[in-house]
């Protein structure tokens, strides 16, 4: 029983993993710059959707302010640091990075103090039972939300000219800029997507557990583990390495040790890297030596 | 004598004026510098980022505290178990981590500081977790013959970190002219010309992260005995950021910059008591703003406002130097037989799509093959496949009958095949000679740690630096030697490739457009160049749109259309080969046309 309870944990994590670890791998697709500030994002995302809901009591209008307010930020981020690193080496937006993540965090943390929030929409408080299983409807919501994002998104960017534009950019930025593609709006939009949709998981699953200022940390990590195992720039693996990831821990949280439970994706991390040491991504070789 | 003077002030002022909270200050400061000089090697000097500075650092404290609580270890043992200790778990850590390149260090070694700030929590048992390690003992008296060194106060113990700070500022000093020390540069300035250039990237870079957690180890049994209590979370991962803030405020890469930034960002904070709880919010912003406006921290501050003169080189004209010591070529009587170079068969799929089908061709010792064919044809391919950037999905390539398949390209490099670039990849911030240095054949210098310690080429080393400077003389670039490669026009920037190529004292010399965008002198200059080498016996492939030149000075082509091999032969016939004519020009044969100078 509590197994079954434990993979029903391991899915809805899953689809959280899944939301935040597909926009480190989209904006990493195009500017090949991991952005360690998208941890911090999630973390926006969650404490904007406890203040929308505190202050309306509606999750909908939480779900909503979370989206536009992570999309803002991802957004300026983009303008005022990115962009003007673009023509730098590429350490140097990481760098950049590690800066916002610290001020996001730390301000987060100065405007809202280190004391763990949490709000109960009732949605989370109801509880359906069929047979064995009783879920919330807030967790249902997780995973039906995730899932129609993530299928919206395949279809946006396979369909959509936008989407397109999107992957012909992370195929070659530099091209795509000499076809007459403005590559600065694509760069902006990846940004701003990737960002509403880490604010989207925040928001997701604040009803469902606690946020503390510095959740982004762990949840970046732990994307970038996701992303490696599933294989960067590459959607339908992210997805799959993020139920299994996510899965993997909490079984091993509810049967291995409780303690290091966040170190669980971790060691698959590592023995991905072992079991294929040339990398699980193909490196990028039209780097057109 | 300016720093003499210094160390003296630093050695006895604080012990003159014996003011407890200042002598604390500065062993934070020294501590921080340790540790700074040590992220320095990987993230400053290498370009690689590591985000667990910190959990190196706590590693040496609890290792060497325990050494000596637990195992009743000296500290003059716990001192430097602390250091291996850290620099063995760098090489574990940094084996998966540096294997592929790009951000995998940064997210790994953040994960590293994360979980190890978990198990000092957690192992209670070990670390006595969050209630903290407490009653570290000073260093035990040891006798080194007649006298009795004992550091059992705080003001001896200063003079102890002193010490170490010196030897830590000495040791990564001496580092960073090293052979070593150049390779790591160049790694963070192009790390896929760096191996194509012989620098085992992959060794380099592991060394680089072992060496900067060794520091951090260092620091860390420093800080241990100094502090005498321990707690988890003064290793935590913003522990191994601040030191990212101060080897950043500071300029990574030199040795100034690291030693400013630890002391700035030390003291600082002392004096914002006040503002403390925005300590990390502030030094976020540092972190961000610095990179965007300065980032080459204070010490590109301090270059600029204090710029130093160059040491001038005399000028040469091109082409007049002493003819550079090449390899000797295939000298035995069987390498007469075999061709110097045979590609055979190869052929090279990305994604199913095939880029070069079954190509084979040779090349003879003293040889231009001139590779050419129409844009998108597969020629930089080839000379990718050749030099090792990826392996053929097909066929053989073979060097004076030895298989290249499976060596890296450093190795490759090493075996006696070197190239250009079609796209300038210049070490832009090493100066000219060090571009050559970087690139110069290991073969003068005993394999293994000689190889990389050995040979300080533009000090140490006097057949080295006449070897850089015959090759600086060849293509006319003697008078440039001292400054930033970045900064020569452009044609120059191609005949350094070249010189640097060659410093690898290749047989085989693969050049991928030397021509493009240089003017009708620099041609000249070129072809005279490449004569030159081909006459010392190396084997040159040439692709070049240049068809004037190719025309000129190639003893046979062969041309590519599609990724298959359209013509091979003397030059003559390909202008009148109709293959070679519909390919380039989309005519059908027997129309009067012929390829001549200047054609696409």
């Amino acid at each position: 029983m509590e197994l079954l309870e434990q993979i029903l944990n391991g899915v809805v994590n899953g689809c959280i993993y899944a939301l935040v670890a597909v926009g480190l791998t989209l904006v990493y697709g195009i500017l090949e710059v991991i952005n360690v500030a998208h941890g911090d994002l999630f973390m926006v995302g969650a404490f904007v959707a406890y203040f929308a809901y505190v202050t309306t009591g509606s999750y909908v209008a939480a779900v909503g302010a979370s989206v536009v307010a992570t999309a803002l930020v991802g957004w300026v981020m983009e303008r005022v640091v990115f962009r003007p690193l673009q023509a730098q080496p590429r350490i140097n937006s990481l760098i950049a990075s590690v800066g916002l993540s610290l001020m996001l965090a730390n301000g987060a943390l100065i405007l809202w103090g280190a004391e763990p929030r949490f709000f109960r929409t009732p949605l989370a408080a109801t509880i359906v039972t069929a047979g064995p299983f009783s879920l919330s409807v807030q967790r249902g919501l997780v995973v039906a939300a995730s899932l129609a994002l993530i299928a919206g998104l395949s279809v946006f960017l396979r369909r959509a000219r936008l989407g397109k534009a999107l992957r012909a950019c992370a195929q070659d930025l530099e091209a795509c800029g000499l076809a007459g593609i403005e590559t600065q709006r694509v760069v902006a939009f990846a940004f701003g997507l990737g960002a509403a949709l880490a604010g989207v998981a925040g928001a997701l699953l604040s009803p469902l557990s606690v946020m503390t200022p510095d959740m982004g940390l762990l949840a970046v990590l732990k994307a970038f583990a996701v992303v490696v195992v599933g294989g960067f720039g590459n959607v339908p693996g992210t997805i799959a390495a993020a139920f299994v990831m996510a899965i993997a821990e909490s079984l091993g949280g509810a049967f291995v040790s409780a303690t290091y439970q966040d170190s669980i994706v971790f060691v698959i991390l590592a023995l991905a890297l072992m079991i294929r040491p040339t990398g699980l991504v193909r490196e990028r070789l039209e780097e057109n030596i | 004598m300016a720093a003499a003077g210094l160390v003296l002030a630093l050695g006895a002022g604080p012990l003159v004026l014996g003011n407890q909270y200042y002598l604390q200050v500065l062993v934070n400061v020294g501590i921080n510098v340790i540790l700074v000089l040590g992220l320095n090697v990987i993230t400053g000097m290498t370009g690689q980022l590591s985000l667990c500075q910190g959990a190196f650092f706590g590693l040496g404290a609890y290792v060497s505290a325990l050494g000596m609580m637990r195992a009743g270890l000296s500290f003059w043992l716990s001192l430097p178990l602390a250091a291996g200790t850290a620099a063995a778990a760098g090489f574990a850590l940094g084996i998966p981590a540096l294997r592929l390149r790009g951000h995998y260090l940064a997210m790994i070694t953040l994960a590293f500081a994360v979980i190890t700030h978990q198990v000092l929590q957690n192992w209670a048992d070990l670390t006595r977790g969050n209630s903290g390690l407490v009653g570290i003992p000073w260093p035990d008296v040891v006798a080194v013959g007649p006298v009795e060194v004992s550091v059992q106060s705080r003001e001896r113990y200063y003079l102890l970190v002193l010490a170490l700070v010196l030897a830590a500022v000495a040791a990564t000093a001496a580092l960073r002219r090293s052979r070593l020390g150049r390779s790591l540069l160049a790694i963070r300035e192009d790390e896929i010309a760096a191996e194509l250039m012989g620098v085992d990237t992959r060794l380099c870079k592991v060394m680089a992260f072992s060496l900067s957690a060794l520091l951090a180890g260092a620091a860390g049994s420093l800080y241990a005995h100094y502090a005498k209590i321990l707690t988890p979370d003064l290793f935590g991962v913003l522990q191994s950021i601040d030191v990212l803030v101060m080897l950043v405020i500071g300029g990574g890469g030199t040795i100034a910059g690291p030693v400013l930034g630890a002391a700035l960002v030390t003291v600082l904070p002392e004096g914002l008591r006040a503002a403390a709880d925005y300590r990390f919010f502030v030094f976020g912003g540092m972190l961000t703003v610095c990179v965007l406006f300065l980032p080459g921290g204070l010490a590109e501050l301090g270059r600029r406002l204090l710029p130093r003169r160059p040491p001038r080189a005399e000028p040469t004209v091109p082409g007049t130097g002493a003819p550079p010591a090449f390899r000797p070529g295939a000298g035995s009587p069987r390498a007469a037989a075999r061709p110097l170079l045979s590609v055979q068969g190869v052929e090279k799929r990305f994604d199913g799509l095939a880029a070069v089908r079954g190509v084979s061709w040779d090349l003879a010792t003293g040889e231009i093959l001139g590779l050419i064919g129409p844009n998108g044809s597969g020629k930089t391919t080839m000379l990718n496949l050749v030099s090792g950037v990826y392996p053929p999905t097909r066929g053989t390539i073979l060097l004076d009958g030895r298989p290249l398949a499976g060596l890296r390209p450093s190795a490759i490099s090493h075996a006696g095949v070197s190239r250009t670039f079609q796209k300038i990849r210049l070490f832009g911030r090493l100066s000219v000679a060090d571009n050559v240095a970087v690139a110069l054949a290991p073969h003068r210098v005993p394999p293994v740690a000689g190889r990389l310690w050995r040979g300080r080429v533009l000090g140490g080393d006097p057949g080295a630096r006449e070897e850089v400077r015959a090759l600086l003389d060849l293509v006319g670039l003697g008078h440039r030697a001292h400054d930033e490669a970045r900064t020569l026009p452009y044609g120059d920037q191609r005949l350094l490739e070249i010189a640097r190529a060659l410093a690898t004292r290749p047989r085989v010399l693969l050049l991928d457009e030397p021509a493009a965008g240089l003017s009708a002198v620099d041609v000249a200059v070129l072809r005279r160049l490449l004569l030159r080498i081909r006459d010392a016996g190396i084997g040159i492939v040439l692709v070049e749109h240049h068809m004037e030149l190719v025309m000129h000075v190639s003893d046979r082509l062969v041309v590519l259309d599609h990724g298959e091999k359209i013509f091979d032969g003397a030059p003559r016939k390909a202008q009148q080969d109709p293959l070679v004519l519909e390919a380039y020009l989309g005519v059908d044969a027997g129309q009067p046309v012929t390829l001549d100078a200047r054609a696409p």
